[in-house]
């Protein structure tokens, strides 16, 4: 690929994880000119792939990230100027709703986990002005953000990745909290996020309510001041490599009690 | 240069899915180009070929795939160079 395109610095890895390459000065480099993100979710591969394509062939979009998240759940997300993400997700969404009906029941998917899940098969959202946090969680761009002034930290907890997006951008923009953490098991997700006592309690209320639009938010929790080994083992903020390396949340260094 | 169609069939069992590719390749004339595992039991194989190969085979595919599992097929008549990118077909 020749660098006029944008996409010489691509990473993809041969299992089909793809991240926008970033440009100097950690600001994406885009074709198209936009900052808008829209983010197709699906149960299964096929969807996602017939939405992704659909997406870049109906605007002038660009991918920024197309991942499988682990145990069958992929997203696309795209990136562009707001109409043509908002005319490319609802192409993207229609084509994957088309595919997610056909030979798949989700009654399979719920009966198999106990039969307690709204699993919804296909979940989209659409960020007009993502905050820094966003572009964090789906780039883990270099942090912008300054650093927490408060000590409390909390987790909203959503069903579907793109309802996890939408209340990042909710809660990142509602109140003075930085992004944590991140850890997915999905189709259910988390995000950690840290502030004030005050801002992390409205945080978590415009999270949750947001994210029941989108998917369902599945809980929240508001940990005022938190045990200092609990902040060692929050899970990782995202980076670059694929976000199923922090599915679990497993923390990053694991801390054994040792004899003596 | 004539370009490639790509098709796709993703089942609920790596059988199903090796028993659709089996089908797929002798129904037309079209290559596998990648098998890849989703997570969660799922695993899908992406085939390529002129459109009209690509779409008999994956609906002999789905065929056979659907007895096995739940199964579905995508076809993509000409898939953008990001797309093919994505997967390096």
């Amino acid at each position: 690929m020749d660098s006029a395109d944008g996409l010489s610095n691509v990473m993809v890895s041969t299992d089909g994880n793809k991240l926008a390459p970033a440009g100097a000065g950690g600001s994406l480099r885009l074709r198209s000119g936009g900052a808008s993100i829209g983010v197709v979710e699906s149960m299964g591969l096929s969807p996602a792939v017939e939405a992704l394509d659909a997406m870049l062939k109906a605007a002038n979009v660009e991918v920024l990230r197309f991942e499988k998240l682990g145990l069958g759940w992929v997203i696309a997300c795209i990136i562009g100027d707001v109409g043509s993400v908002t005319a490319a997700v609802e192409a993207g969404r229609a084509a994957a709703e088309r595919l997610a009906k056909s030979g798949v029941t989700t009654a399979g998917v719920t009966k198999a986990m106990g039969g307690a899940l709204d699993i919804v098969p296909v979940t989209s959202c659409l960020l007009a002005s993502p905050s820094p946090a966003v572009l964090t969680l789906l780039r883990g761009a270099e942090d912008e953000q300054p650093a927490p002034s408060g000590g409390a930290i909390g987790y909203v907890e959503t069903m579907g990745f793109a309802a996890a997006v939408q209340a990042l951008d909710a809660m990142a923009k509602g109140a003075a909290v930085s992004f944590r953490g991140y850890s997915g098991t999905p189709p259910k997700f988390v995000l950690w996020i840290q502030g004030d006592v005050a801002a992390v309690r409205q945080a978590l209320q415009q999270g949750a309510e947001v994210a029941d639009r989108i998917g369902k938010a599945l809980g929240s929790c508001l940990l005022a001041r938190p045990h200092l080994e609990t902040m060692e083992n929050l899970p990782a903020k995202p980076t670059a490599a694929p976000l199923t390396s922090l599915v679990g949340g497993m923390p990053r260094h694991i801390k054994l009690l040792t004899a003596g | 240069m004539t370009m490639r169609s790509i098709g796709l069939v993703e089942a609920n069992s790596y059988g199903a899915v090796v028993a659709a590719l089996d089908a797929m390749l002798k129904a037309a004339n079209v290559e596998m180009v990648k098998y890849d595992m989703v997570g969660g039991v799922w695993a899908a194989v992406f085939i390529a070929g002129d459109i009209g190969a690509v779409q008999a085979a994956v609906e002999a595919g789905l065929a056979v795939a659907q007895q096995l599992g739940q199964a579905r097929g995508s076809v993509v008549a000409n898939p953008t160079p990001e797309y093919l990118e994505l997967y390096d077909l």
